[in-house]
């Protein structure tokens, strides 16, 4: 063979693999409202920054014909390329090719660009498309997916790790994206459930559609397992490329900076924001706004457990991480999943150097059999383990009501908030004024021939007394009462000074929080 | 969701409750009749040992329930006489559902 062969010849091979599972299975792929594994790939990736990587790798299966059979890049793409110009590592499963189904060669892929991600010390994105297990591959299938399962565990807080679902994924193929550190999901695309709807069915009776039990909505809004949701593939991608904004290529750099710009308002008003009664809701977002670089807000799992509100913005063009209660939804309490969304995220934050600012109003936990029956002493544990894990900068900021263990829990200079401010409107107490009325002055007002007058004088009492920041502040509790119109700009030269923290946990193996 | 109000440490805050919730409550009402056997998992019903007017003691098997390819016997949970069977051999039964009924 001349050279000139030899290279038509790669040339040709290269060709074929490249179109995946043929023209009749792109056209079908198209139909169903979804991109291809490599058109997926060049709309994240910053323009022809793509490196593929294994292209010609095959699969070795011997048995029920697939010896005859070849896959093209056995059903999944795997390099390197840059998003925003940050280096990133990337795979997309092949739903044209053998549904994207996972075989052994397939899986090696996905665990080399791992390891090379970790190597060099950058995120890596998985797009998963994929029916699941090759079945004719069997037990080989299996060691595929526990490769994968166990790099994603090597690789959690190392590298930050994507997962974003376009496709199916069932089954135990659901626990890579599970271990990962993001979920995106799309409207109408993105499926995944350990069973599907047809065993639910002929084991239980019961009917469901596949949107309705692993649907994008569904895990935005019910189980808590995406992060973000999209309306299109497009859309997704653009929520990627935004999150890069914000983390770091691994836990040894510090996130990305940017110029600090003002926020989109004219005057940081809080009488326009807060009510007058404690006892009606606002929208926490609105103090976000008002402090923020941009007033802009990246929200983070927004339709789950909304009571709590998690994502990222920048403060003097440094990226944060923004835990707050909102009043808007259950007057803000903490509850078993609030606790659980708030922990991970910060544990997220902790483990890639972003400082976080925690905004408090909330008047305690959620009372009922249901949260006690569904473990929120377990589930609350996570939420106070995670900050007092936490080494990165904490911000505190008490905007209104912090009560009992919520007050504790919500990043306290007791959790070991670097600093902790409050507002002149801030009620640090162990509980609501009613409460604490009734039970301290109990007998007084059972014994005064007007008791809802005397209960009322009590709790009159009770919160001029206590429900403000002064007494926790003359116990060093609180750093700073300051002055809410200053509130940025009190924030970024606290965040500037205690940015250089040189907190440590300690050396050991790893620690237990509850799960 | 809907605006409401809830009740922390005896203080009501007015707020907006999600629908998730209420759902949840519903599932975790107490189940404080003993006397009404429910099926804890559907399944379909493989055996009934007893039937109406049936003295029944403490532990006795009353019936088997098979769910996810395992036969589960389902014991009298309190002692007393078997008021009511709800169900009969094969029959399909779902989560919660009152099987039998003592007094």
């Amino acid at each position: 063979m001349s050279i000139n062969e030899r290279i038509r010849s790669w040339f040709i091979k290269k060709e074929k693999i490249q179109k995946g599972g043929g023209e009749k299975a792109i056209e079908k792929q198209y139909k169903k409202g979804k991109l291809t594994a490599r058109d997926r790939i060049n709309a994240l990736l910053d323009k022809d920054s793509f490196f593929e990587t294994d292209l010609f790798v095959e699969h070795k299966a011997k048995e029920f014909g697939l010896d005859k059979k070849t896959l093209a890049a056995d059903g999944v793409i795997t390099g390197f390329g840059r998003i925003n110009n940050h280096k990133v590592c990337i795979y997309a499963q092949d739903f044209t090719v053998a549904g994207g189904s996972l075989g052994r060669m397939h899986a090696l892929k996905i665990t080399k660009i791992m390891d090379m991600a970790m190597k060099i010390g950058v995120p890596v994105i998985g797009i998963n498309d994929s029916g699941g297990a090759r079945i004719q591959e069997g037990v080989d299938a299996l060691a595929g997916y526990g490769d994968i399962f166990l790099r994603n565990t090597k690789a959690s807080g190392v590298i930050p790790q994507i997962s974003v679902i376009l496709g199916p994924c069932a089954g135990g193929a659901v626990y890579s994206p599970a271990l990962t550190d993001f979920v995106f999901v799309v409207r109408n695309i993105s499926n995944m459930f350990i069973t599907g709807p047809q065993i639910i069915k002929s084991v239980l009776g019961e009917e469901i559609t596949k949107e309705e039990l692993g649907g994008a909505e569904t895990h935005f809004t019910v189980t808590g397992n995406a992060h973000f949701i999209a309306d299109t593939e497009h859309d997704t991608f653009k929520q990627i490329r935004k999150l890069f904004e914000f983390i770091p290529p691994n836990y040894k750099e510090k996130p990305p900076t940017t110029y600090s710009v003002e926020p989109n308002i004219e005057r940081f008003d809080i009488t326009s924001i807060l009510p007058e009664d404690p006892k009606k809701p606002y929208d926490m977002r609105d103090v976000i706004g008002g402090i923020v670089d941009k007033s802009e807000f990246f929200e983070v799992q927004s339709g789950w457990a909304s009571n709590i509100i998690v994502g990222f913005a920048h403060l003097d063009g440094k990226p944060i991480g923004i835990v707050a209660n909102q009043p808007l939804m259950l007057a803000g309490v903490l509850d078993v999943d609030s606790s659980d969304k708030a922990a991970r995220f910060v544990r997220f934050c902790d483990a890639f150097n972003i400082p976080l600012l925690t905004l408090v109003d909330m008047p305690g936990y959620l009372p009922g059999i249901d949260q006690e029956y569904a473990g929120v002493i377990r589930h609350g544990a996570k939420l106070l383990y995670a900050f007092s894990e936490a080494t990165v900068p904490k911000l505190t900021l008490i905007v209104r009501k912090a009560y009992g263990g919520g007050y504790i829990a919500m990043c306290s200079k007791h959790l070991g908030a670097d600093l902790v401010y409050a507002w002149p409107t801030a009620e640090i107490a162990v509980m609501g004024p009613e409460g604490a009325a009734n039970i301290i002055f109990k007998k007084e007002i059972e014994n005064s021939p007007n008791p809802d007058e005397m209960r009322k004088l009590k709790i009159k009492e009770y919160t001029e007394k206590f429900a403000n920041p002064y007494l926790a502040a003359s116990h060093g509790y609180v750093d700073a009462v300051i002055n809410p119109e200053e509130t940025r700009k009190e924030l970024i030269k606290g965040l500037n000074f205690v940015l250089s923290n040189k907190d440590y946990m300690g050396n050991k193996k790893h620690g237990n929080i509850p799960l | 969701m809907e605006k409401g109000k809830i009740n922390v440490d005896f203080t009501e805050y007015e707020t907006n409750i999600p629908e998730s919730l209420k759902k949840l409550r519903r599932t975790y009402r107490l189940n404080k009749n003993k006397k009404l056997v429910k099926a804890f998992i559907p399944g379909n019903i493989k055996a009934v040992f007893v039937k109406e007017g049936d003295k029944v003691v403490l532990g006795q098997k009353l019936l088997v329930l098979e769910a996810m390819k395992m036969e589960n016997e389902i014991l009298a949970p309190v002692n007393g006489v078997v008021k009511k069977i709800n169900v009969k051999l094969e029959d399909r039964v779902g989560k919660d559902q009152i099987l039998i009924e003592l007094k």
